[in-house]
């Protein structure tokens, strides 16, 4: 199916507004580019608005604005009324349908802003026959929102209408357990359960009423009653534990994804412990070394002070020894005693004159005392000793401050280090940083904890489902005895047959449409993607959580870039479509906004393709609208518009290009 | 957007589930075309018992056959 076309009166800036989206040649690729504000998001909500009453995209400024076109109020009317008036026009096979909505406003000039007085939708179902007339069909009331709701069930919209700003952040926002309720609806699941319920409801009435011919068949009823409850119960807490699991997968990918904005924030925080460890080993030791310089500085320091005089001290004991003045030969108090008593006691007589003489001359002689030699005798080897030590204290010394270096540098280096860190890690929030680990480490112990949940629970139904079955035996058995109650035993059977079928139809289908919806993401994604070298596969699980496997085999959802995740998303999207069989077209606002210059081009080839088998309508701003993208897409477009807003500002204009 | 017709997927899958007994497969086929065409509150009792009886006997025939 697909959108004719949309006409549009007094809604918001579009005062008479009409926009056609015919084939060309077969091509439907419709492309309208307008600056911002010209009216290309409201176009998106005036369809919204149109179908389901709201207008999910509205902007702030549009938000203070009345839905009424604004000019449309200001201008004299002969009316008492006026009207806002949207009309889509969709064409499916042989069937046009035009879904109308329309809002009167009492005409009231005293007021600002005119009161809103109904909101009317109708669908027209024109039903094109053989013969080539027509028959009209009118649906009004509650009739045509039931049949919108068949038709483009509100909860599905984001499968078709797509804010591409928003397009990257898809999967974030529309978590598996949304897009499986989705996936159940557009694939009919829906339809099966509601018969599969009706029917259960019919057969406990059945059974009750069977129970009257046997108080046995009335009691294993009530058991089966409590073991198929048990079973839907199993089954809720089954979706809840899947639930819980896919969310918990979804935040631990966002903490990924936040945590990866941060320079490798863990890897840093263990850089960092494992500088400071070291730094307060460097600094301990450095410590160390300073002290032993000190105690060494302080151990020699007297001697530092005396050695220039220890130096001298043993020079004039070497030239002394040098002139054989030590050890002294001759005694000094021996001539002094000699010359006062004026006789030798060596040679035991008397002095003469001459000898006199020659004795107080060899005493003049004698400079140094024979004490005073034999001291210096007594101090001249720990002298030596002191002179020696000065040269070790020297080497010492060297070693030391060598140390005392070592560790210095040491320590320099790594607060340099653990600077950079921090000035890496101030730069960002540390506490956020820390809430995003602490909320991963979390969750993954929920997403482990209900793995375990549902593997209990699963088990737990399996038994139930033994169970049922063998009491659905045994009730069978009972109704055969009794003649009466055979009408009902095979009314039973029957139900219980066609209730089997249907439950066994509706998991076939479930399951086959997960395979293929996942199969078919996989081709799209992969024939699309410029990198083709980067990915590895398309995983989808039974929640229709999506995972993107990078080619060295680790899951990279989280961590892949805008433009990658928006063409997973379209990939999903249209594998949705082909698989359920939801023909419609996709409209989006802002396709590559959020797309670098290189990539746009890609994604030019990737709605040219698209657009060979669905109709696409893409909204740009000329900006983005660039000569990569456009180059692609011109050749392929069927219409190209371009939205303006007229002179006073109060109107959007068309212009075809 | 969604079809108002039953898709084929569902129909051909209601078949193969039922194997070969037809009455059931049509029996719900039936009940499913019913579906479509209702929402939330419409008296389907009386459809499902209208579609019971109509099929009931044939099939009751067949099942004592069996």
């Amino acid at each position: 199916m697909r959108i004719n076309k949309i006409n549009i009166t007094n809604y918001r800036q579009f005062r008479n507004f009409k926009i056609n989206f015919n084939k060309k040649n077969n091509l439907d690729l419709n492309i309208i580019i307008g600056r911002n504000g010209t009216g290309k998001t409201n176009l998106l909500n005036a369809i919204n608005w149109c179908l389901y009453n709201d207008e999910p995209h509205l902007s702030i400024p549009s938000q203070q604005m009345p839905l009424l076109n604004v000019k449309s109020i200001k201008e004299p009317l002969n009316k008492d009324e006026i009207s806002a008036i949207v009309e889509i026009w969709v064409e499916d096979e042989d069937r046009v349908y035009i879904f109308r909505r329309k809002a009167n406003y009492r005409d009231n000039r005293n007021e600002l802003i005119p009161t809103q007085k109904t909101n009317i939708l109708e669908v027209e179902i024109h039903n094109i026959k053989d013969d080539g007339n027509t028959d009209i069909r009118i649906l009004s009331g509650e009739e045509s929102k039931e049949f919108i709701e068949r038709f483009i069930p509100k909860n599905i919209r984001d499968f078709y209408f797509f804010d591409g700003e928003r397009l990257n952040k898809y999967f974030e926002e529309s978590i598996g357990q949304n897009i499986r309720n989705a996936i159940f609806i557009i694939s009919q699941i829906d339809l099966l359960e509601k018969v599969e319920n009706k029917i259960d409801s019919f057969l406990r009435e059945l059974t009750k009423q069977a129970g009257k011919y046997n108080v046995k068949i009335e009691e294993k009823q009530n058991n089966l009653n409590e073991v198929k409850d048990n079973i839907k119960n199993t089954e809720i807490e089954i979706e809840d534990s899947k639930k819980k699991i896919s969310e918990a997968k979804e935040i631990i990918r966002k903490c990924i994804d936040e945590l990866n904005k941060f320079p490798d924030v863990e890897k840093l925080e263990e850089d960092r412990n494992e500088l400071k460890k070291e730094l307060i080993v460097d600094r301990k030791h450095f410590n160390e070394k300073i002290k032993e310089k000190e105690e060494l500085l302080f151990e020699y320091g007297i001697i530092l002070m005396l050695l220039p005089a220890i130096i001298e001290s043993v020079n004039i004991i070497d030239y002394k020894r040098e002139k054989k003045e030590i050890p002294p030969n001759v005694n000094k108090n021996l001539l002094e005693d000699i010359i006062k008593n004026n006789f030798c006691s060596v040679c035991k007589r008397p002095l003469n004159e001459t000898a006199k003489i020659e004795v107080i001359n060899l005493l003049n002689d004698i400079k140094l005392s024979s004490e005073i030699g034999n001291q210096l005798l007594l101090i001249e080897h720990p002298l030596k000793q002191f002179k020696d030590k000065v040269n070790n204290f020297k080497k010492k010394r060297d070693k030391i401050t060598e140390e005392v270096e070592y560790f210095k540098n040491n320590i320099n280096e790594n607060e340099k280090k653990i600077a950079n860190i921090d000035s890496k890690l101030i730069g960002y929030n540390t506490e956020k940083i820390k809430k995003y680990a602490n909320t991963r480490k979390t969750f993954e112990q929920t997403h482990d904890y209900n793995l375990k949940v549902l593997g209990i629970l699963t088990n737990r139904k399996e038994e139930y489902i033994k169970k049922k079955k063998s009491l659905e035996f045994e009730i069978n058995e009972e109704l055969g005895k009794a003649e009466k109650s055979e009408k009902i035993r095979k009314g039973i059977v029957f139900f219980n047959k066609a209730l089997s079928v249907i439950t066994e139809a509706k998991e076939n289908i479930m399951n086959k449409t997960r395979e293929e919806i996942e199969n078919e993401t996989r081709n799209n994604f992969f024939s699309f993607i410029w990198k083709k070298e980067t990915f590895r596969d398309v995983d989808i699980d039974e929640n229709y959580a999506v995972n993107l496997i990078h080619s060295l085999g680790y899951e990279c959802l989280g961590s892949t870039g805008a433009a990658e995740k928006q063409l997973l998303a379209l990939s999903f999207t249209l594998a949705i479509h082909k698989i359920s069989g939801f023909s419609a077209p996709i409209l989006i606002d802002t396709p590559v906004g959020r797309i670098s210059d290189e990539n746009r081009k890609n994604f030019g080839k990737v709605f040219s393709e698209i657009s060979d088998n669905k109709q696409v309508v893409l909204l740009f701003t000329p900006d983005e609208y660039s000569e990569n993208i456009s180059s692609i897409l011109n050749k392929k477009a069927s219409n190209m518009y371009e939205t303006k807003l007229s002179e006073d500002e109060l109107e959007t204009k068309l212009e075809v290009l | 957007m969604r079809n108002t017709k039953i898709s084929n997927r569902i129909l051909r899958t209601i078949e193969e589930c039922s194997k070969d007994d037809k009455v059931i497969a049509n029996f719900l086929k039936e009940l499913i075309i019913e579906e479509t065409f209702h929402d939330k509150y419409w008296r389907w009792k009386d459809t499902y018992i209208k579609e019971l009886e109509r099929r009931f006997n044939d099939w009751s025939n067949k099942d004592e056959n069996k």
